[in-house]
């Protein structure tokens, strides 16, 4: 069989194209790493939202050394009030702001039945109202490093420099949502996501990621969730 | 002197260039110092003001600039004035019906002598920055910056004379991002004037030397 020297060159271009293509693909793919969710609800009150009702997620901030992170409600507040079915939020600095000094660290009510006794102080459950406030939805938990080794060393000369070795860590991200009605001042479910995944740094003169996100995932799977509890199906 | 030997001098310099570059950026972040403003939201109370009016004495205590060199974290320069006159101002505004305020370099209370220049008050309230203290995520090993404060804080009758004295501590920790050293303290210390400010308006009522002035402007 004959073949031309063009259609030769031709074939041997596409072929590195499609090497190329192909690495890039497996390095898109291994510099997202996989993080398994498994997330669970637990329903105690048939829950519902009218289009001028709003949310609003408050981090639970403790004085030890643990606190949800500002980042985690934020990737929460982002999902929710976003897509095909939107939520409407109220941010939770602004409604902590408006609710000074009632749902500081120190002073925020610590269940529904403690909301009920806040409403006794004059102008909170009124303040509530005007913002059409429905739901809170306490989170609380974290992502912590449960496992990390491996060694890494990076060097730099007048030569040049580079990174070379592979380092590894696993995270755990933990996080439940305690919904409260405060039309009937009681604790409508709570749902939790749990997220674990390990990333990666490869030293092969640069250092190349791969990073897992638990946290990241964990948010996706609470929000969506949660989304489903308050406005249904 | 050939072209390539041109060439080799140049490569040589810029690697030295690139050398002493990069061992100056190491000394710079290694000694750097950080200076803060500290700013933030100054909330309105959520609660009945009382139906007094009072002198509020803002000695000069609460214009404290915490200035701190830490082992491995450099110099730190933090001002809490403008904060804390904005925060207690409201916080007072937001507490009693009417509040007028002076600002004292002295110890103590407005005397019987400046009296005259507040008639209509029925007490004075002076709030003093008694300490104030961060922690980095390197000292604490937490993945946190914080911050505490104590406020001292006195009531005094109009014409002047103690009442009443409370302390109160308060805590703020914020999460930091790389690079972001100085919100994170900014962050916690707002907190912190917070904290005790909650405390103020929410504990200081209950005092029973508060009580009692209470009683005796009724």
């Amino acid at each position: 069989m004959n073949v031309q020297p063009g259609a030769e060159k031709r074939e041997m271009a596409l072929m590195s194209r499609i090497g190329q293509a192909a690495l890039v693909t497996i390095t898109l793919f291994l510099m997202h790493g996989c993080a398994t969710t498994r997330v669970e609800q637990n329903r105690q009150a048939i829950t519902g939202i009218a289009a001028d009702e709003a949310m609003v997620i408050l981090g639970r901030a403790t004085y030890n050394d643990r606190q949800t992170e500002e980042s985690f409600t934020d990737c929460l507040e982002d999902i929710l009030s976003s897509g095909d079915r939107p939520i409407r939020l109220v941010p939770q600095q602004e409604f902590i702001d408006q609710m000074y000094p009632w749902f500081e660290p120190r002073t925020a009510p610590g269940s529904a039945s403690d909301l009920g006794q806040l409403f006794m102080v004059p102008g909170v459950q009124a303040k509530i109202a005007d913002s059409k406030v429905r739901y809170l939805a306490w989170i609380e938990g974290d992502t912590v490093t449960i496992d990390k080794g491996g060694s890494m060393s990076c060097t730099v000369s007048t030569f040049g420099g580079g990174c070379f070795g592979m380092s590894y860590w696993e995270q755990d991200a933990s996080y439940e949502a305690s919904i409260w009605d405060v039309q009937t001042l009681d604790t409508t479910g709570q749902i939790s996501a749990d997220a674990n995944g390990t990333s990666y740094l490869a030293g092969l003169v640069v250092p190349v990621p791969i990073l897992a996100r638990p946290g990241n995932a964990a948010c996706k799977g609470l929000a969506e969730q949660l989304r489903t509890f308050i406005a249904g199906d | 002197m050939t072209m390539d030997r041109r060439i080799t001098n140049k490569r040589s310099l810029f690697s030295r260039l690139w050398l002493v570059g990069l061992i100056s950026l190491l000394g710079f972040l290694a000694s750097c110092s950080t200076s803060v403003q500290v700013e933030g939201e100054v909330p309105k109370l959520l609660i009945p003001a009382i139906d007094r009016s009072v002198l509020f004495v803002k000695p000069s205590s609460l214009d404290y600039t915490h200035d701190e060199s830490l082992p491995r974290g450099g110099d730190w320069s933090i001002a809490l004035g403008p904060m804390n006159d904005a925060f207690f101002r409201e916080l007072l505004d937001s507490m009693f019906v009417s509040v007028a305020q002076t600002r004292v370099e002295t110890e103590g209370l407005v005397g019987a002598g400046e009296q005259a220049l507040f008639p209509d008050v029925d007490g004075q309230v002076r709030i003093d920055l008694v300490e104030y203290g961060f922690l980095t995520p390197q000292i604490s090993g937490l993945n946190f910056f914080s911050a505490s404060t104590k406020f001292r804080i006195e009531l005094g009758s109009a014409d002047g004379q103690t009442l009443g004295v409370w302390q109160v501590v308060g805590y703020g920790k914020a999460e930091a991002g790389t690079f972001q050293a100085a919100d994170a303290v900014n962050s916690a210390t707002v907190l912190a004037i917070r904290d005790a400010g909650a405390r103020i308006a929410i504990e200081l009522p209950r005092q029973s030397f508060f009580q009692a002035w209470l009683e005796a402007t009724r």
